[in-house]
């Protein structure tokens, strides 16, 4: 085949139907994320159903006014922060750790097995999860009420009542739900890693452990610089499912388990207010903006190969 | 390269298809659901079109009507059946074609603001799940209908009981019609008469909500797994000695969410009912049930329904309000196991009724919308097509005229169409024909007067806005719902809780909010002359 220098026409052709491929992705962009930022005027609007969006009268900061005076802003941000902040080092950790332990076990089989099983739950919808959690954790006839607690010799109680188990439980669900998939992208990683890198490093005396630390780790560091920065961008949106199925929407417990997204869901649909809901969702926008332009900031001090933009 | 480009093209085009694809399916889908409901139109209608055509009458109004159900969903072709049969009906009558969207009670409100929200089309839909008609007219979702009451909803405005428009008025303009006959609900409990037989139990003691302690205590002791009490149905307990014994009234709020203020009796003074003896003497009375395990231990975060803790037969008993006297009979029916009503308290009507028809202010045809409306309020063919589907399919009635099961089903709620648990929650529940086991003539008439001559609350008709106050109003209201169902079922430790909930509340505001409650209620007495 003769290679053929693109031509001008060529070349504007290319661009064309380059822009065709990109089309549906920008339009769903715009339909998706652009359009609907419209609805943000909701939030500085009295809104009345008769009037429409644009009718009904503007009220100022009344709506935002909603979430300091309940104190709930400073807990929905807590919680939230929080919670992404603990998944993201216990979760980088765990996952680093599977992915390597995976490596070492080598042998094909077995490590396919492992990962078969690690990768599971990531398939399992938070609704059917939520269930699995209940039959855990449900009081009367819950396993751990039932199994777990008198063979420990502990008294049994309401799981979903007690506030101060929460974040433990919510950790333990994200993790198992997560981790054999982001341990995935790690293995794949370390599968990339020079063999010969390691046989250098044996021919020197390095132990296995050694290894790890001083071969494998450092190598890796790129990639968990860029999938703890994609986790930093994403701190202020919650994963919906985990906070608002497993904890199966329980009063008592709503206050360690409510984050901003959960808060704007309830909001709508137990309050019905459709400005309320916008004020909460307009509050997490901005907060996320500043937090992804702090923590970009912050990489391109340190390590600009790495900064998102 | 050529090769390459024409992939890329293709490849482009499929996606643009499979996006687009989304779309027209939709758009077909819809319209394949229109087209269905005229294919399936019955031959009457077409005898109807004949007849408007020969009258020259204009095309009929189409109008949405959102209703709602306690007993199973219909499959959409019996409730399409309903719907032509109403049609049938109703184009005749008022040239006016009625669309049928039926929702569970629990999931009602969140769809009909979700529609009102979208701009979907809902022409009447029903305030219920504590969001009053108040909310509505307040975010102008409800139409004016004042000047209708006067034509096109005459027949109704008479039937209603004095004092019934009341609430659903503001600024001297009626907004909505609120149902007949809830205004006399006394509290009943409701037991399993096999079980107290076994036991001997003497139910003739019990006449408050305080002689079940007793009750209680004997059965625990021979069925110590039984879970005594639903705790679903708690916030009656609340009604039944808050609302109706100590004629607290919530002004604005449920006796069982009483969060915004209350008052007490003919004291024109709002005072915290968190702080009230009443309320304290009431929640440690549920305490003591809690601990005594008469209560599931999981009842504060149970989300199992009446039916199926009933129907699995480890229920004893549940609270209900008595608007229907025979309500236990209703149980029986429908879960299997025999339970008999005593009333634990007698009936009280708090300042508000919740219970408002609306008509959204969006409509395009408000008029057929009245009219309809209207027909649900006095047309006994109208109301019992929506309570029991179609005569002689869905039901046929005794000799006697009682609602019975058709051939070859064991009761009525195994039809394919019935709404007959909520018989009363639309127009008048008079106009519903009886069923067999349930009210007799006596009895109907008895429920009748009782519901004319209810005793209320001497601020009826006060109608709370909590507009001024509305970030305080909700952080309370949240607040609240952390708390309730530990309360309810006796399952929070009452005196601590209770202090942090109250402290937790002045400090979002609640002191406000009584402020503008009284100053509100105070600024309505001496506009009705009341001392």
């Amino acid at each position: 085949m003769k290679k053929c220098r693109p031509s001008y026409q060529n070349k504007k052709s290319n661009t064309l139907s380059m822009m065709l491929i990109a089309l549906p992705g920008v339009l769903y962009l715009l339909i998706n994320n652009y359009i609907p930022m419209g609805g943000l005027l909701l939030a500085f609007k009295d809104y009345k159903y008769n009037l429409g969006i644009l009718k009904s009268p503007w009220c100022g900061l009344k709506n935002f006014r909603f979430l300091f005076v309940s104190g709930d802003a400073g807990i929905i941000v807590r919680n939230t922060l929080l919670y992404n902040a603990a998944f993201i080092v216990v979760g980088t950790i765990l996952s680093l750790t599977v992915a390597i332990l995976l490596y070492e076990l080598g042998q094909k089989l077995y490590a396919r097995f492992f990962q078969s099983v690690l990768l599971f739950p990531h398939l399992i919808s938070w609704i059917v999860a939520s269930y699995l959690f209940y039959a855990l954790l449900n009081s009367a006839n819950g396993f751990i009420n039932n199994t777990v607690m008198p063979a420990l010799n502990l008294n049994t109680f309401d799981w979903y009542a007690e506030k101060k188990y929460w974040p433990a439980i919510l950790l333990i669900a994200y993790l198992w739900k997560h981790t054999g998939y982001n341990a995935i992208v790690y293995l794949a990683a370390i599968s990339g890693i020079d063999k010969s890198l390691y046989e250098a490093a044996e021919m020197d005396g390095a132990s296995r452990i050694k290894q790890i630390f001083s071969v494998t780790l450092p190598l890796l560091k790129p990639t968990v610089t860029i999938m703890v920065l994609m986790a930093i961008g994403r701190i202020f949106y919650s994963d919906f499912g985990l906070f608002y199925q497993i904890p199966m929407n329980s009063g008592a417990i709503t206050r360690v388990t409510q984050t901003i997204d959960t808060y704007v869901y309830k909001a709508l649909m137990t309050n019905g207010n459709f400005s309320l809901s916008s004020a909460a969702g307009f509050f997490q926008s901005v907060c996320g903006f500043l937090l992804i332009t702090a923590a970009n900031w912050i990489v391109r001090k340190v390590d600009p190969d790495n900064a998102l933009y | 390269m050529k090769t390459n480009r024409l992939i890329a093209i293709l490849l482009c085009i499929t996606m643009l298809l499979s996006l687009t694809a989304c779309k027209t399916e939709k758009t077909a889908s819809t319209q394949g659901t229109t087209e269905g409901t005229e294919a399936t139109k019955p031959a009457s209608t077409q005898e109807t079109t004949e007849v408007t055509e020969a009258t020259e009458a204009a095309k009929p109004d189409h109008i949405v009507f959102a209703y709602m159900t306690n007993n199973n969903i219909p499959e959409s072709k019996d409730l399409l059946r309903i719907q032509n049969l109403l049609n049938a009906y109703t184009i005749e009558k008022i040239n006016t074609e009625v669309e049928l969207k039926l929702f569970a009670n629990s999931e009602y409100s969140t769809q009909v603001n979700l529609m009102l929200g979208g701009g979907q089309q809902v022409d009447i839909y029903r305030a219920m799940n504590g969001y009053p008609q108040q909310d509505y007219i307040k975010n102008g979702s409800a139409l004016d209908i004042t000047d209708y009451l006067d034509t096109y909803l005459k027949e109704t405005a008479d039937s209603m009981y004095a004092g019934l428009l009341m609430t659903t008025t503001v600024g001297g303009r009626v907004y909505g019609l609120n149902t007949i006959g809830s205004n006399y609900v006394p509290t009943g409990w409701c037991y399993r008469t096999d079980i107290a037989e076994e036991l001997n139990l003497d139910m003739s003691k019990v006449s408050s909500v305080f002689d079940l302690t007793e009750i209680f205590e004997k059965v625990h002791e021979a069925y110590p797994d039984m879970i005594l009490n639903d705790p679903s149905r708690m916030n009656n307990v609340f009604c039944a000695y808050l609302q109706s014994t100590e004629h607290m009234d919530a002004l604005g709020n449920d006796a069982g969410n009483p969060f915004s203020g209350v008052v007490f009796g003919t004291d024109p003074t709002v005072v915290n009912a968190f702080e009230s003896e009443q309320f304290y003497k009431l929640a440690k009375m549920l305490e003591g049930w809690y601990e005594s395990g008469f209560f599931a231990k999981d009842a504060a975060t149970s989300t199992a329904t009446t039916a199926e803790l009933a129907s699995s037969g480890n229920l004893f008993s549940m609270f209900a309000g008595l608007g229907n006297p025979k309500i236990a009979s209703n149980f029986t029916v429908n879960y299997g196991y025999p339970y008999a009503s005593i009333r634990v308290s007698d009936s009280y009507m708090q300042s508000y009724n919740y219970d408002a028809w609306l008509i959204n202010s969006m409509t395009k045809a408000p008029e057929a919308a009245a009219k309809f409306l209207n027909l649900t309020f006095t047309d006994p063919y109208v109301h019992n097509l929506l309570s029991y589907g179609e005569e002689g399919v869905d039901y046929v009635r005794d000799a006697d005229g009682f609602v019975i099961a058709p051939e070859g089903y064991k009761a009525i709620s195994d039809v394919p169409y019935t709404n007959n648990i909520n018989y009363y929650m639309w127009g008048s529940k008079w106009l519903a024909y009886r069923t067999l086991g349930g009210l007799n003539e006596e009895d109907f008439q008895k429920n009748k007067e009782d519901n004319y001559a209810a005793s209320a609350s001497h601020f009826y008709g006060f109608v709370f806005d909590y507009s001024d106050v509305e970030a305080e109003y909700m952080a309370i209201s949240n607040i609240w719902s952390e708390y309730k169902k530990g309360f309810w079922t006796g399952s929070l430790d009452v005196d601590t809780a209770l202090t942090e909930m109250n402290e937790r509340m002045y400090k979002a505001g609640l002191q406000k909010v009584l402020d503008s409650k009284q100053a509100q209620l105070t600024a309505w007495m001496e506009s009705n002359n009341l001392g």
